[in-house]
């Protein structure tokens, strides 16, 4: 069984949550209802260097969270996921707070690692 | 736009005549219309469509220069449509449209769509020899032309003769058809068991009908951890020897399923093939792997040793067991089974004898033979296994005689091997990475590569799950994972056939994407499509450079 737990940090605007666990093609849609439910402002930060496994599903459900813009992705350049994020062409900040820092930044934030 | 070309009529119809003669498929008749391409060309254009009454349609081939787009818009058309292809077959009469854009209203709708790419038009009935309407030949010119009497003349008369030769590839399309679907259903491979890898191949003899007395079998015993294997030959070829292969196979599959012992499965099919014609003096090679103990009980009657190949690709046959030939004396053969051990990662061959056998040769020279290819095999996938040794050993000029391989791997883990059969299911997947990856850890120095490798082939298992085993839904998926110094090599297996390959592959569907992060993180990737289902084999490198790029 695959798992996957949100880990909400709203003390700042936008709200940074973490994703723990596993993401693959059998929770995915359990995924995006929980970042869904994430009360506040959109978009806001969803970390996903604390993840031990995301598969193509889980890829592809992250794209279309942010071409929603409902969140932007943190994976920090050590994360054995990075690669493969790298190839699945996802816009990824490197830290949460380089993320808020551009999200403050008016006007429509550019993240550096796009495509 | 082309520019003006040199026209003929079919001028040479003799060489026309002789393009069809040589045609063996649709596209072949259709091209003879093109002309030899070093000669003037008669039409720009050719499509031919061939009528399916059943369907109601015309089954449409292109040849010429038509867009990829225009071809798969008008690959099939309706029988009762408005075009002027049907309009000809349901008239069969030609008709003749000099200027597309002043042709009839009727046709403007398939006009247009051709609308800058063709302006002229023949369209002509085909009838087969004994005047059955069998198609439909569009020869189409890429500007508007007139038609002089004397030309349309010859069109009919090219059209005449293009008819029976379109007639006979369709019956030998049917008939190739036939018998390969013949032998799918006879020769089903059973992927149902958890407890092993499993793959087959069979070969007829160069120039003999697709079907034989040669066979395999998998066969579902009732504890889960065991599966029967099974390998045989019928004396003699053809339909009569095929039929009695059947029989065979389906008296010892149900044997499997209530018997336990193997020479107990044997003694019950001999007594049966004391009674049925033709079955008297088959060989089978039988065995019944253990899942749970790691080894191999198995008997042998008349029929060429087993082999076993270990990982370290040390090779032993299995010459206990033995009996005679089934019913071939008179007194009933009571025999113990022998048990050889099967250690994870190894593996275990049936055959034929067509597979080593050479005239003028002793039977140990082809058995050294495929030992020595078998050893070479040790690192690869089952299904792998099958088509290396059938290509390894063939004879020069093909083989004489048909050919059965059924390679079987039980499942297990070793320090240089990962070798486990999940049930086509999604839900499988979490736990299979479990499993992999204590493997992984001990096999690869890189975490990185360890992730990729873990990513890619959970890849090809969900591609293998969702898009493979539709047809299927109790059906299985297996992996294969070999490790060596520098690497891991994994192969994933389906029993189903993908479909509809080009669309389903997109970047964008989930497919595509998986497809994507198996070709960029690892360091090869390739997909081969057997009788039996898909195999995708995936290698991760990690010395001398970084894997993937």
């Amino acid at each position: 069984m695959t798992t996957c737990a949100l880990r909400v940090d709203d003390t700042a605007e936008p709200a940074a949550a973490t994703l723990l666990g596993e993401l693959d093609r059998t929770n995915v849609a359990e995924f995006v209802a929980a970042v869904e439910a994430v009360p506040g402002t959109r978009p806001f930060v969803l970390d996903l260097s604390e993840l031990r496994f995301v598969d193509s599903a889980g890829f592809a459900a992250a794209i279309r969270l942010i071409e929603e813009r409902v969140v932007v992705l943190v994976l920090h350049p050590v994360s054995l996921l990075r690669r493969a994020a790298t190839v699945m062409g996802l816009p990824l900040y490197d830290r949460v707070e380089d993320a808020r820092a551009a999200l403050s930044r008016p006007p429509s934030p550019m993240p550096p690692h796009a495509g | 736009m082309p520019g003006e070309r040199p026209r003929e009529h079919w001028g040479t119809l003799t060489e026309f005549r002789a393009a069809l003669n040589s045609a063996e498929t649709e596209e072949h008749v259709a091209a003879a219309f093109l002309g030899p391409s070093n000669a003037s060309v008669v039409a720009d254009a050719v499509s031919l469509g061939v009528l399916d009454r059943e369907a109601g349609t015309l089954r449409v081939t292109f040849v010429g220069d038509i867009p990829a787009e225009h071809r798969d818009r008008f690959y099939v058309v309706s029988a009762d449509g408005p075009g002027p292809m049907a309009e000809t077959a349901r008239t069969e009469r030609p008709i003749v449209v000099e200027d597309a854009a002043q042709g009839a209203d009727r046709h403007q709708s398939v006009f247009q769509s051709f609308g800058d790419l063709l302006g002229a038009y023949v369209f002509h009935p085909l009838h087969d020899s004994a005047g059955a309407l069998i198609g439909v030949i569009t020869l189409a010119w890429f500007a508007p032309r007139s038609f002089a009497p004397a030309e349309l003349e010859t069109t009919a008369h090219a059209c005449a003769i293009a008819g029976p030769a379109l007639a006979r590839v369709r019956a030998a399309d049917r008939e190739r058809h036939i018998s390969e679907e013949l032998q799918a259903h006879l020769l089903d491979l059973d992927r149902s068991s958890l407890a092993a890898v499993v793959a087959a191949v069979y070969r007829p003899a160069a120039e003999a009908m697709r079907v034989g007395g040669d066979w395999y079998l998998v066969a579902p015993c009732r504890d889960p951890d065991s599966v029967a294997v099974c390998v045989g030959d019928v004396v003699g070829m053809g339909l009569a020897a095929a039929t009695v292969m059947t029989r065979l196979r389906s008296a010892i599959a149900a044997a499997s399923a209530t018997l336990s012992c193997p020479a107990e499965v044997l003694s019950f099919v001999e007594r049966y093939a004391r009674t049925m014609r033709g079955m008297r003096c088959s060989t089978v090679a039988y065995a019944v792997l253990d899942g749970a103990a790691g080894s191999v009980r198995y008997v042998g009657a008349g029929h060429p040793y087993p082999l076993v190949v270990e990982p370290d690709g040390r090779t032993r046959y299995l010459e206990g067991g033995r009996r005679p030939a089934l019913a071939a004396t008179a007194e009933p053969a009571a025999q113990e089974p022998a048990v050889a051990d099967l250690p994870p990662g190894s593996l275990l061959i049936l055959y034929t004898d067509g597979l080593i056998e050479r005239r003028g040769e002793s039977l140990d020279t082809g058995m050294a033979r495929l030992a020595a290819a078998a050893a070479k095999c040790a690192g690869l996938s089952a299904g792998e296994v099958c088509d290396e040794l059938l290509e390894r050993l063939t004879p020069p000029g093909g083989y004489t005689d048909d050919v059965a391989i059924l390679a079987v791997r039980p499942v297990g883990v070793a320090p240089g091997s990962f070798v486990a059969v999940l049930p086509a299911d999604v839900f499988a997947m979490a736990g299979l990475r479990e499993r992999l990856r204590p493997w992984l850890e001990q096999a690869c120095p890189d975490p990185n590569a360890r992730h990729d490798a873990l990513l890619t082939v959970g890849e090809a298992l969900s591609n293998a799950i969702e898009h493979g085993s539709q047809a299927a839904p109790d059906g299985t998926v297996s992996v294969e994972l070999f490790a060596n110094p520098t690497g891991v090599r994994a192969t994933v297996n389906d029993g189903g056939r993908w479909s509809g390959d080009s669309s389903a592959s997109r970047r964008d569907t989930a497919r595509g994407r998986g497809l994507t992060l198996i070709h960029a993180l690892s360091t090869h990737a390739q997909t081969a499509r057997t009788a039996h289902g898909t195999r995708v084999t995936v290698h991760h490198e990690w010395a001398g450079g970084e894997p993937g790029r």
